[in-house]
């Protein structure tokens, strides 16, 4: 009897990611070429929001945590490399950004231990009231700290250098997002194809079910918050230096929504569904913001509310039910929760 | 003096209440280590609760659950299986969206270290060992389709196997042949069989022809308290188990 190879990956999602790669690596000659240097910086951006797209799809897609304050975490590294760079004067990348990283994930760990551990641990809904109010707050002390540059927040952030090359914005610091991206991008594919990822799936679909089997529900679910703070922490940390100023919305609510939106309309649970969500809003909404000002708003949420209704696993599940129907006919293909 | 062995797990005197309905008084009972322990009685006699209780699921307001003589009371359920308890569901309770393969290989990675976990990398590890169990089970053939489309009886042996899947030293079946065919049950009985020889089980079931063909001890239950206790003939010999059980199932 031949029996499927268990954890078999289906050969289009390979080519389509090394596609994809090859896209997003070539995206900036193309730009540079054209002279577009509006729409490098603005890819640039995109990139580093897509990774914190990816670090909250990690705890919600795959995890199940819903977080209301996922941009705390990504506003610390943001701080943190803004600190580092306006009052220290580090300007070198390889310096300010493992501290932003470090910062961020220990910020993940102290909220991962309110939230999860001990016998009095939040659930369910109070997860997401928790860290909304964890957001808010943040924003709010920011807003009023001084040292923090109060509601100005930190501006006039200098340009990074790496290794003593200058990293300044347009087709060098697309790169270095790029190199962000990809690292991110392989943290999330190795670790949600691992046996990790599927106890994540194991506690996101039955978390008491979980637990019976001999899982530690807190012990997964502080590790899967904790790899998610480092990479906000990363994308935060590059996000502020590209921009050139740090302020208090990077920590806040607003923020902490907008990556919901990113996800809903992308699709929770697989890697290209966050990258496929924030570029569809933030591209459109560049677009469509400035000709249609009041339209924009009603029309987002009408696209969401027909993606939740018609769509829950977002648009990118789209490509995938067709091209798994279209591959049914020629062998057994494995897709089991896994992304794709 | 002779040695007895020591029970795999034990209630002793459990209660368990439910606001002002008291589902179990006072329950002991033991299973011991390579025995098949059946549960029996009727709808509501708290067996379910008793499993649930032994668990980890049910807290208990009095008493205590050893396994191999260690207090496990107010152990949780994943430290209870890190000790080597295993439990089947009355309904099953696979992962439906997972595939057969999957839901297997969750039992067998269930004990490993968190790092271990992270830094696998990939699911391969196991894989041969995921096969062999799904081989057992009869289950190899849908290793990978979801678990949602398996029939009732596949999705019972799978968390039959996944249950197993560690072999634990106690498992616990909550009615492992509900709504299963005759020919079902043969088959899940001699899984059960098989499982003894490593395990100490104990079986919640309404099937008494079942249970007492593959029980070593029964245990008869009724209004959260025991009744009786003894081998399948002691048992069925039993006037008053006659009147609470054979009567009112």
């Amino acid at each position: 009897m031949v029996v499927a190879r268990v954890g078999e990956r289906v050969r289009w999602s390979t080519v389509s990611t090394i596609g994809a790669f090859v896209a997003l690596g070539a995206l900036p000659i193309g730009l540079s070429a054209m002279d577009q240097s509006y729409w490098l910086q603005f890819s640039t951006r995109l990139l580093l929001l897509a990774v914190l797209a990816m670090s909250a799809d990690l705890v919600w897609g795959y995890a199940g945590i819903f977080t209301l304050g996922h941009a705390l975490l990504f506003g610390v590294g943001a701080y943190t490399t803004g600190m580092l760079a306006s009052r220290w004067g580090w300007v070198e990348l390889q310096g300010l950004i493992p501290p932003a990283i470090l910062l961020s994930g220990l910020s993940a760990f102290a909220i991962a231990i309110f939230l999860f551990a001990g016998s009095n641990r939040v659930g369910g809904i109070y997860v997401s009231l928790a860290t909304l109010a964890l957001a808010y707050a943040a924003e709010r002390l920011a807003n009023g700290w001084p040292t923090l540059g109060a509601a100005n927040g930190i501006p006039g952030l200098p340009i990074p250098l790496l290794f003593g090359y200058q990293i300044d914005l347009g087709i060098r610091f697309y790169y270095a997002a790029f190199a962000v991206f990809t690292v991110a991008f392989a943290v999330v594919v190795s670790v949600t194809r691992s046996q990790f990822g599927l106890s994540l799936l194991a506690i996101r679909d039955d978390e008491e079910r979980a637990e019976f089997l001999g899982y530690s529900r807190q012990r997964i679910q502080i590790a899967a918050l904790v790899l998610s703070g480092l990479l906000a922490g990363m994308a935060g940390g590059m996000y502020g230096l590209h921009e050139g100023f740090v302020s208090p919305g990077f920590v806040g609510v607003g923020l902490s929504t907008q990556v919901l939106l990113w996800l809903v309309l992308g699709g929770r649970g697989r890697v290209w569904g966050a990258l496929l969500g924030v570029v569809l809003l933030e591209l459109l909404g560049r677009v469509m913001q400035d000709r249609y000002p009041r339209l924009w708003p009603v029309l987002v949420g009408a696209a969401l509310l027909a993606c939740i209704t018609f769509l829950p696993d977002g648009i990118v599940s789209l490509p995938v039910r067709r091209l798994r129907e279209r591959f049914r006919g020629r062998g057994r293909m494995q897709f089991s929760g896994e992304p794709a | 003096m002779t040695d007895t062995p020591r029970a795999a797990i034990e209630a002793v005197d459990i209660h368990v209440a439910f606001g002002t309905l008291r589902a179990l008084s006072g329950v002991t009972l033991a299973v011991k280590a390579g025995s098949v322990h059946g549960l029996i009685g009727p709808n509501g006699s708290g067996k379910s609760t008793l499993l649930h209780t032994l668990a980890g699921k049910q807290r208990a307001q009095r008493g205590a659950v050893l396994m191999n003589g260690v207090d496990v009371t107010t152990a949780p359920a994943s430290k209870r299986s890190r000790r080597g308890l295993s439990i089947k569901f009355q309904l099953a309770r696979v992962y439906p969206e997972l595939t057969v393969a999957d839901n297997m290989l969750l039992a067998l990675q269930a004990h490993e270290s968190l790092p271990r976990l992270v830094l696998s990398r990939s699911r391969h590890r196991l894989h041969q060992s995921t096969l062999d169990r799904l081989e057992q089970a009869g289950l190899a053939g849908c290793a990978d389709d979801k678990a949602s489309v398996l029939s009732h009886g596949q999705q019972q042996w799978l968390e039959i196997a996944m249950a197993c899947a560690l072999d634990p030293a106690v498992l616990l079946l909550d009615e492992p042949t509900a709504g299963m065919s005759p020919q079902e049950r043969r088959r899940t009985g001699g899984i059960i069989a098989a499982a003894a020889q490593r395990s100490g089980v104990l079986i919640v079931d309404h099937d008494l022809e079942f249970v007492k063909d593959l029980c070593t001890e029964l245990t008869v239950l009724a209004q959260g308290a025991v009744v009786a206790n003894g081998t399948a003939a002691e048992i069925e010999a039993d006037p008053l188990v006659r009147e609470v059980f054979l009567t009112r199932v």
